[in-house]
């Protein structure tokens, strides 16, 4: 059977790659370098990202709660992101499976059949891959459009996903990628006067870190309601992209957790088994 | 009122070159045959952040506007109006 190798959870901020360069000496390119020495190491044979698009791949005319990518190749970004395009191969085989193993366990998720992606599945990939070479399955959480599903739900989504991934017949190796910040807000009123960010609450995003350190994985899912989410900001609800992978983990603690990122309100995190 | 086609402008914006130009070259022109209401085309068009965002506009996308001073909106005048502005029902 296929099996779990890593997980992992970074943020996906778009103007990254071209302020921080992949072997700069700056804390972001050295977090996401720490990253990818654990992704190297688990060996994985594809990766599945969990991640919210931004209105590039999906719309309002029908912007789905839970959606995956089920294709043989995507590209991107699909938004202006500065960073180089990337094509890549997309895991139908293990992204058919998901679905059906979803569709059983009730999750309904959308599918598209032809997609691009943008910053937030290829900016993590940018960092934590030599070039995007693994094959990949997208599968985006509603983290902006309100009403988000719940923290709960977007649990157990995890764990549905983590018995996928233990049932497919042979060997692949899957790593999870969840991307996202814990607190921001984008061009609303709590930004930061003369700016288009702002972080509304950073004592939230370094109380999930210490939570993510502890492995309190269902304290967390019982706090991000939808007032704490929305009071971290209109993008706060990115935190459910994590909550999904930290369904697959269990209840243990992360074998890597760099310090917590007080400008940004970001953290990073890998676990790793075998 | 919904503030879909608000929503929808913005979103083509960012990614359609030629409806930047235009919009860059005369505004009302170029938004004619946008279906939107009276109130939310004068709200666009006087570059009246507060109310669209009020509205309902997607913060994600109002702020496209933003990066290529459209409507009059530069990121600091933006950032400005968006200050004090309630959150949508």
């Amino acid at each position: 059977m296929a099996e779990l190798v890593a997980a992992i959870g970074v943020p996906h901020s778009p103007h990254y790659p071209a302020q921080y360069p992949k072997d700069g000496p700056e804390s972001t390119s050295q977090n996401f370098r720490a990253i990818k020495t654990h992704l190297d190491a688990a060996r994985a044979d594809a990766i599945v990202v969990i991640a919210n698009d931004h209105f590039n791949t999906f719309f309002l005319n029908n912007f789905p709660t839970f959606a995956i990518g089920v294709a043989d190749a995507s590209s991107g970004p699909n938004d202006q992101a500065k960073m180089p395009h990337y094509d890549f191969a997309v895991h139908a085989e293990l992204a058919s499976h998901i679905l059906d193993t979803g569709m059983r366990e009730g999750f309904d998720f959308s599918v598209t059949q032809e997609f691009g992606v943008d910053h937030a599945v290829l900016v993590p990939l940018h960092y934590l891959t030599d070039g995007v070479n693994k094959p990949v399955v997208p599968i985006w959480v509603n983290a902006f459009v309100k009403p988000l599903p719940a923290a709960r739900r977007c649990y157990a989504l995890g764990k549905a996903l983590k018995a996928a991934i233990d049932s497919l017949p042979g060997g692949l190796r899957v790593a999870v990628l969840a991307t996202g910040s814990f607190s921001l807000e984008i061009a609303g009123p709590r930004v930061v006067p003369g700016s288009r960010h702002g972080v509304p609450d950073i004592e939230w995003s370094k109380h999930l870190h210490r939570r993510i350190g502890n492995a309190e994985i269902e304290e967390i899912v019982a706090e991000a309601t939808p007032e704490q989410m929305w009071k971290a900001g209109n993008i706060g609800g990115e935190l459910l992209n994590w909550i999904v992978m930290l369904g697959t983990v269990g209840n243990s603690k992360p074998c890597h957790l760099a310090d917590h990122d007080d400008e940004d309100g970001h953290a990073y995190a890998a676990w790793r088994w075998n | 009122m919904s503030v879909y086609q608000i929503n929808k402008l913005c979103r083509q914006l960012y990614h359609d070159r030629a409806l930047r130009e235009a919009v860059k070259a005369d505004p009302a022109k170029a938004i004619a045959d946008w279906p939107l209401s009276p109130a939310e085309r004068a709200a666009l068009l006087t570059g009246d952040i507060k109310r669209l965002y009020e509205w309902g506009a997607h913060p994600f996308l109002l702020g496209h506007i933003t990066r290529w001073d459209l409507f009059g909106v530069t990121p600091a005048i933006y950032a400005e109006r968006i200050h004090g502005a309630r959150d949508p029902a």
